[in-house]
């Protein structure tokens, strides 16, 4: 293997596999040694599955070769966030309690990317029950806290922790995590890849654990937007054993993609108390995108975001879990006392849910109309860079995030994409977030290839070795 | 588990809902622990106090669990 393909897209790879420069089974055993040399330093690996992921690159070879050719994703390995199921390996959902946990099923997410020709190299950390029992430490997982690649006594951010840190520090080429309130975003802004977060009901749940059926959503977290895109549409569509999905069809490759005239709305004082670096970031990029179209200061229509998406958190997740938490199991957690906050929900009255639900659609109904005026609302991501990893988080992400505009997203289902926009203090990625009206995933795909086409940013590795 | 108009303080709310939960599930929760536990009451109590502030009409439908209204295709 003559070129070094840690860092390279999705796209890069796949010009490598069909020049013949490298074979699938090369980038495999390469990957595999990668997840084992970078990854579990990291904290980032839960299981390798070395051989499926061979026998699935013995395969794409042997199809590549005679001409058959599944598109973009073939022979390109990758990880799954370890909430989703996949036969023969373990599924622990990152917590102490389910760590003999096997699941012999395969997520239809699973079943896409083998049909699309990727190949699985193994599972990837997460907090423990992918966060929905609430945790205040990054260590609140089985495989302890998942480090920045940045800066290794940071953190990845979390939940979807493994996905980010692997990622990030070229251990897959791409992977899958998993959002309820900011899992995929956080910790793809923390460690500067390009995470999406797609349309509600876009990408099926089935085969992953479920912690809140309103919120939950699957998405790809990449390298860059153009690779978040093609990822996508392997794994997007309806699925019977989802009854949430959307029935659109989605398609990312085989269309003229836009590059300017965007028309971008900043949300008003989505940047008050963040740090210097990140508004300065910000800023930048707001000016990049006033070079590529319009640029409009918008004002997010006020709601009770935070507590629309606590109530009904607190009640599906208390709900999905109900047998755990009566059986006292949840002490195992490693943040088990953060687990009250599930069981306060068992005295929280119906009527409470249902208004949170009814306000919610009052939301969606604002949001839609403010969203369809522009391509995307744009805000910084989070308003702090990493936290260490040694150290509780409850204050300073207690006043930087949520914010308002990734809870606009959260209870709405809109997409929204989490773009690098440049170093903060410490050296430390720092992000910007897009939000688009549902089913807007390529007008705001292509705003964020705009981006990073005009920083850079979301090409530059990390400068960390184990 | 609410603390509206012309009803008892947040804080009295959450301690008496902190009761209820012990009578249900005190053999999972350690005594020691009643305080941290009537703190996330307390918590979801003022969460639905700021929900209570939000004018809603009585024909406002909510969305389902799984995202959408009654009535629309999944």
């Amino acid at each position: 293997m003559t070129t070094e393909p840690a860092f390279c897209s999705v796209r890069e790879l796949g010009k490598l596999l069909r020049s013949g420069e490298v074979t699938a089974v090369g980038l495999a055993r390469y990957f595999l040694g990668r997840l084992e040399e970078v990854g579990r330093p990291l904290n980032a690996v839960a299981a390798v599955t070395p051989q499926r992921a061979m026998d699935e690159a013995a395969l794409a070879d042997s199809e590549l070769a005679r001409g058959l050719d599944r598109g973009p994703l073939h022979g390109i390995p990758y990880g799954l966030k370890d909430i989703i199921a996949a036969p023969g390996a373990p599924t622990t959902w990152g917590a102490a309690p389910f760590r003999d946990q096997v699941l012999d099923c395969e997520s239809t997410l699973g079943e896409r990317l083998r049909n699309a020709g990727a190949v699985l190299l193994g599972k990837l950390a997460t907090v423990e029950l992918a966060g929905g029992m609430g945790y205040d430490h990054p260590d609140a997982s089985l495989t302890g806290p998942a480090l920045n690649p940045w800066d290794t006594s940071t953190w990845a951010g979390g939940s979807s922790s493994g996905p980010a840190a692997a990622t990030a520090a070229g251990a897959v080429p791409f992977s899958i995590g998993s959002d309820t309130g900011g899992s995929i975003m956080m910790p793809s802004a923390w460690t500067g890849i390009t995470g999406l977060r797609p349309t509600y009901g876009r990408v099926s749940r089935a085969g992953a654990m479920t912690l809140s059926w309103s919120l939950d959503r699957l998405g790809p977290m990449c390298r860059n937007a153009d690779d978040c895109g093609l990822v996508l549409e392997a794994i997007a569509g309806p699925d019977p054993r989802d009854p949430s999905s959307l029935t659109e069809p989605y398609r990312y490759s085989g269309r003229a993609a836009r590059r300017d005239h965007f028309r971008i709305g900043v949300v008003a004082g989505s940047f008050d108390g963040v740090q210097d670096e990140i508004r300065a970031n910000f800023e930048s990029a707001v000016a990049s995108f006033a070079e590529m179209g319009t640029v409009d200061e918008v004002a997010l229509p006020d709601f009770p975001y935070k507590e629309v998406a606590e109530v009904i958190m607190a009640a599906e997740i208390s709900a999905a879990f109900d047998d755990f938490l009566d059986s006292g199991r949840a002490s195992e957690l490693a943040a088990g006392k953060a687990s009250f906050y599930r069981l306060a929900a068992t005295a929280l009255p119906a009527r409470d849910y249902i208004r949170a639900q009814r306000i919610r659609r009052h939301i969606v109904a604002a949001l839609d109309e403010l969203a369809r005026q522009f391509d995307a609302l744009v805000a910084p991501m989070l308003g702090i860079v990493a936290t260490p990893a040694a150290e509780s988080f409850t204050g300073p992400l207690g006043v930087a995030y949520p914010q308002q505009v990734n809870l606009a997203s959260v209870t709405t289902g809109m997409p929204s994409v989490s773009v690098p926009s440049g170093l903060g203090r410490g050296g430390l990625p720092t992000a910007v977030q897009l939000l688009g009206a549902r089913l807007s995933e390529n007008t705001l795909l292509d705003a964020a290839c705009a981006l990073e086409a005009r920083t850079g940013w979301a090409a530059h590795p990390p400068a960390f070795s184990p | 588990m609410r603390g509206g108009a012309g009803q008892a303080p947040d804080a009295d709310i959450a301690a008496l809902a902190t009761r209820l939960i012990m009578q249900s599930h005190g053999a999972v929760v350690a005594e020691a622990d009643v305080n941290e536990l009537e703190r996330a009451v307390l918590a979801l109590v003022q969460a639905t106090h700021a929900l209570r502030r939000y004018p809603l009409r009585n024909s406002d439908e909510p969305m389902t669990v799984n995202g959408r209204g009654p009535g629309e295709r999944a």
